[in-house]
């Protein structure tokens, strides 16, 4: 396999909004392709991660290489790689995208264009990617191609009236869309004997062999034993091992060389060494200038990260520093609490990503986890004339020091039916949003768009969105900039006690209502004591709302029937678990998912 | 401790209808079904009788009680209840007049079935009166009302039983302080030498939890008493019980002086007992088992067994597996914290001294933190040799327990 003609090589992705059928696709391309027989199949084999299927999204970029024997008789290899759909992961889009030579844009035969459709064709559009559209679910009742293959040309402004007419679920047409790879999306350029260029796409840790770094390789050549360096961070090593990637394994083969994807081993043990989007060169014969790499994506939601038994800070520290060599959008700073002790300021592209990564540390690291109220970045500008970025509402400065404050506006674009405009725009003026424009797409839906201050939308906006149009409006938004903004910060006094991690910042129209929601739903967290506890909520030194926790004034076993001592004895272990969950403050125990309640002040 | 004398429970998990609250293993059945349990339950008997009983060769054992609990128990009709009885007697030593405890509720019950259960040897009666006001029987979903209940107990009486424990309940849907004060007063009226009085707990599972979880949504139902009403009518139960010269001796539990129930004694104070029957706990050597709770594997069980293979499970010592589902052998820490959590039930609490001695530890050396903090939250009392609940410590009782697990 050494010698590939760079001809034969097609490196793409897969782009779609989110359950249009982007991986049950790459499944059947697997499938058609000959890589496994269809008894080998498990669906959906590119989402390897346990929480992907149980979700059923695309969370980490997957890569695999398949060989292809097209109708012209000769024999092709493919190297699709698989992307997430969701709006929080386009940093892993367009990480994928700069591996990658063509896009195939799957759209819903029944649904159309959505949102994310059009975020995603705009990110390959940026990489200079060949975009081949596909109408997917033309055996859906409900499939109307004709419509969609004249929205695709209308809105986006690409050639569909030969798209492929799929169904990816029961396998219908899908060599059209292998031909369609073979003949439309360019082979790989580049110079397997000029000095090595590398991009790094991606990695991840494992035990054995250490840091994996996926690659794809634009010039020159790499093998076992080639010396290598990273041309950002500067370190170097000497090649263990090259290889693709198979179905959910690792192929070792000979050599990496121009226009191929596949991972490197190098028994590189420090995670920071290497860098996704750095530039792999050959230490020796070093390439004069690195790769352009990708813009680095920064979090936009932050929260804190705590490990609800103190002694696992370590344990959260080393968890923290494997997933972002697996997740370079995720970062992390140590920060102290003085109700939740030593953890870790987060930050998160978005908050289905805060809560991927939540869950992965639970699971894969087995850490039991505290994580206060998510918050995005404020601007504060104090008196003296400097600029803060706040990431913890504790370390608000005092007012007296500051001037003004700013917080972070995004552009949304919402997809939604006629019927359900009137509702969502409600929605967004409710959430303090600015009114752009509204366009009609084939006269049944409408692209609206909307300023919205990122703090109202990290919640639960999404859900809202959902639950207001029936689960037919679609969402995607882009950072626009900061806008001054009249914000307080709100605190949450339990016994009297100030409690640090449950503080936030808020708009000051919206600040009594936050409180007051704030204040009732930690009445229903908190259990009884055995003393009355007050819950305030306050501004500065402004109280604004109060409920009380009344005390326990029962507490006791039903009848101990018939001996049967164990059952007892189990209900008292219970209420023993319940209280080791709890945070003492003060005298005061918390349960830990109280520091979520913020999350859920708009369920009813 | 280890002394030999053992208490005996026997289920009988049948009742007419399953209770609104009720949380317990038991069903309505056909009369077919009464004698094959019956048999079922004689069969077990006369196996652990052989390990446990007159001739037993793991330990000869006395009966010291003996409860037929349920389910309802006086749903069976005296033959069955003579046939477990006379099966017990055959293979246990009943030579220390134990106490044979039966529970009934009023509906089942008349005078002759109360004469042959005191001819058989029964001695105790626990009857489930649970309310004196018929609109909250009937919310409750009792099959009885108050005036078959008075009707039953003046049958007891005169059937010969003088030693009686009458079931109320407080904290009912549709109860008031005033309505709960008079039920106290009926029943006092009565003069039982015995009263249980609970607090009605809402369990998972029970009609009730499904009402009251959703109660917007029922409102046809009465509603529960509020918190303050709820803790009043406790706090009346031992002022009232108390000026009639009933001594609260466990949490929920009054009795005339000496009438104690030796049997639920037993469970708090660390005694020795074998259940038989459907579901029931043994408590042996510091060893719980559990038996078989599906009514048809328990029946087959006992179908399975011959006089042949009877001898067999004996010899090899693997009786116990045939209706045990779950064992549960207690390490020092459990049996130190339910020595804990079960002797604090008792009003006059556990003595430091039996602690020494079961365990050859100070109680403080184990517990110092809980006891002090405790102490120091006025739930507990310690007055040198025993350590109690206080009346604030009874309240929140759970909470307390919950701290002794080690």
């Amino acid at each position: 396999m050494s010698h590939i003609n760079q001809n034969k090589i097609r490196n793409f992705c897969i782009i779609a909004h989110i359950d249009h059928g982007k991986s049950t696709l790459a499944d059947r391309i697997i499938e058609k392709t000959g890589l496994l027989t269809s008894r080998e199949m498990q669906a959906q084999v590119l989402d390897n991660m346990e929480l992907e299927r149980e979700r059923g999204i695309t969370i980490k970029a997957q890569a695999v290489r398949t060989v292809y024997k097209a109708n012209d008789g000769e024999e092709y290899i493919f190297n699709l790689i698989d992307t997430p759909g969701h709006v929080d992961f386009n940093y892993e889009v367009s990480r994928s995208l700069a591996a990658c030579d063509g896009a195939i844009l799957v759209v819903d035969a029944a649904q159309g264009i959505e949102a994310q459709t059009l975020a995603n064709v705009y990110l390959a559009l940026d990489h200079d990617l060949d975009v081949i559209p596909v109408i997917n679910k033309i055996d859906l009742p409900s499939a109307d191609p004709d419509r969609v293959v004249n929205e695709i040309e209308d809105v986006i402004g690409i050639e569909a009236q030969d798209a492929p007419r799929i169904s990816a679920k029961s396998g219908l047409n899908v060599e059209d869309v292998l031909e369609a790879i073979v003949n439309k999306i360019p082979a790989p350029s580049g110079d397997a004997n000029a000095p090595l260029q590398a991009l790094i796409f991606d990695s991840l840790y494992d035990s054995y062999k250490g840091v994996i770094v996926f690659c794809r390789i634009k010039n020159g050549t790499v093998k076992p034993g080639t010396p290598i360096k990273m041309m950002a961070t500067g370190a170097s090593a000497t090649v263990v091992e090259v290889g693709y990637f198979g179905a959910g394994q690792f192929i070792p083969c000979d050599e990496l060389s121009a226009g191929m994807v596949g991972y490197i081993t190098a028994s590189i043990k420090n995670v920071k060494d290497t860098s996704v989007g750095d530039t792999i060169t050959n230490a020796q014969n070093p390439c004069t200038q690195a790769l352009p790499g990708y813009k680095k994506v920064n979090p936009m939601v932050y929260c804190g990260l705590y490990p609800a038994d103190g002694a696992k800070y370590p344990d959260l520290r080393d968890a923290l520093e494997k997933l972002q060599l697996n997740d370079a959008s995720l970062s992390y700073e140590p920060e102290t609490s003085i109700a939740l002790g030593f953890g870790f300021r987060c930050g998160f592209l978005g908050l289905l990503h805060l809560e991927i990564i939540q869950e992965r540390l639970e699971r894969e690291y087995n850490l039991d986890l505290v994580t206060t109220a998510p918050g995005v970045i404020y601007k504060v500008h104090k008196s003296d004339g400097t600029v803060i970025e706040l990431t913890n509402p504790s370390n608000l400065p005092d007012p007296s020091e500051i001037e003004y404050m700013e917080e972070p506006v995004v552009l949304a674009e919402i997809m939604v039916t006629t019927e359900f405009i009137g509702a969502i725009m409600e929605l967004c003026q409710e959430r303090r949003g600015k009114y752009i424009s509204m366009d009609y797409i084939e006269g049944t839906r409408a692209l609206i768009k909307y300023e919205l201050p990122l703090n109202e939308i990290i919640y639960d906006f999404f859900d809202a969105l959902k639950s207001r149009s029936r689960g037919y409006a679609s969402f995607d938004y882009e950072l626009k900039g900061y806008e001054e903004s009249n914000l307080v910060k709100l605190d949450i006094l339990i016994n009297k006690e100030e409690v640090d991690a449950l503080s936030f910042i808020v708009h000051a129209d919206t600040a009594y209502e936050r409180g007051r929601k704030m204040c009732e739903k930690l009445k229903e967290e908190i259990p009884r004591h055995l003393f009355e506890i007050p819950i305030q909520a306050a501004i500065g030194s402004k109280v604004i709302a109060r409920e009380t926790v009344k005390a326990m004034r029962k507490d006791v076993l039903a009848k101990c029937y018939g001996g049967d001592i164990t059952r007892k004895k189990k209900l008292l272990e219970k209420q023993k678990e319940g209280k080791k969950r709890m945070r003492q403050v003060g005298n005061v125990e918390i349960p830990q998912k109280a520091f979520m309640s913020v999350l859920k002040l708009d369920e009813n | 401790m280890n002394d030999n004398n053992v208490g005996i429970y026997i289920h009988i998990p049948f009742c007419v209808k399953k209770c609104n609250y009720c949380d317990f293993l038991s069903f309505p059945v056909s009369e077919e079904i009464k004698p094959a349990y019956v048999n079922a339950l004689i069969k077990e008997i006369s196996i652990y009788g052989k390990l446990y009983g007159k001739k037993g060769i793991i330990r000869k054992s006395t009966v010291s009680t003996v409860f037929i609990g349920g389910g309802t128990p006086s749903i069976m009709e005296s033959k069955y209840i003579y046939s477990i009885l006379n099966s017990l007697m055959d293979n246990f030593d009943f030579s220390k007049n134990p106490e044979i405890t039966i529970e009934c509720n009023p509906g089942t019950l008349n005078l002759i079935k109360l004469s042959d259960y005191r001819n058989i040897g029964i001695n105790r009666l626990s009857i489930g009166l649970q309310s004196a006001s018929d609109s909250e029987l009937a919310a409750l979903g009792r099959i009885h009302r108050y005036a078959a209940f008075a009707q039953s107990f003046k049958d007891a009486r005169r059937s010969g039983f003088d030693n009686i424990n009458i079931d109320i309940m407080s904290a009912l849907p549709g109860q008031s302080e005033a309505s709960y004060t008079d039920t106290l007063n009926k029943v006092l009226s009565f003069r039982p030498e015995h009263i249980s009085a609970y607090s009605l707990i809402i369990e998972e599972g029970t009609p009730f939890f499904d009402i009251y979880n959703n109660y917007s949504k029922n409102a046809s139902y009465p509603p529960l008493p509020d918190e303050d009403t709820e803790r009043e009518m406790y706090y009346k139960t031992e002022e009232i019980l108390g000026s009639h010269g009933y001594s609260r001796y466990e949490i929920s539990n009054y009795s005339l002086p000496g009438r104690e129930c030796i049997h639920n004694t037993g469970y708090w104070t660390g005694k020795s007992y074998i259940g038989f029957g459907l579901g029931s706990s043994s408590y042996i050597n510091h060893i719980r088992y559990k038996n078989i709770c599906d009514f048809k594997q328990y029946i087959n069980t006992a179908e399975d067994i011959s006089a042949e293979n009877a001898e067999k499970y004996i010899y090899h010592n693997t009786c116990i597996k045939p209706f045990t589902e779950d064992i549960t052998i207690l390490s020092e820490k459990d049996s130190i914290s339910e020595f804990m959590f079960l002797g604090l039930r008792m009003m006059k609490g556990i003595k430091k001294a039996n602690f020494k001695a079961l365990f050859n530890k100070d109680i403080y050396s184990v517990y110092g933190v809980q006891l002090d903090k405790l102490k120091q939250q006025g739930l507990i009392c310690d007055n040198g040799t025993n350590i109690f609940l206080t009346p604030r410590g009874i309240d929140v009782s759970n909470y307390v327990f919950s701290d002794f697990l080690l």
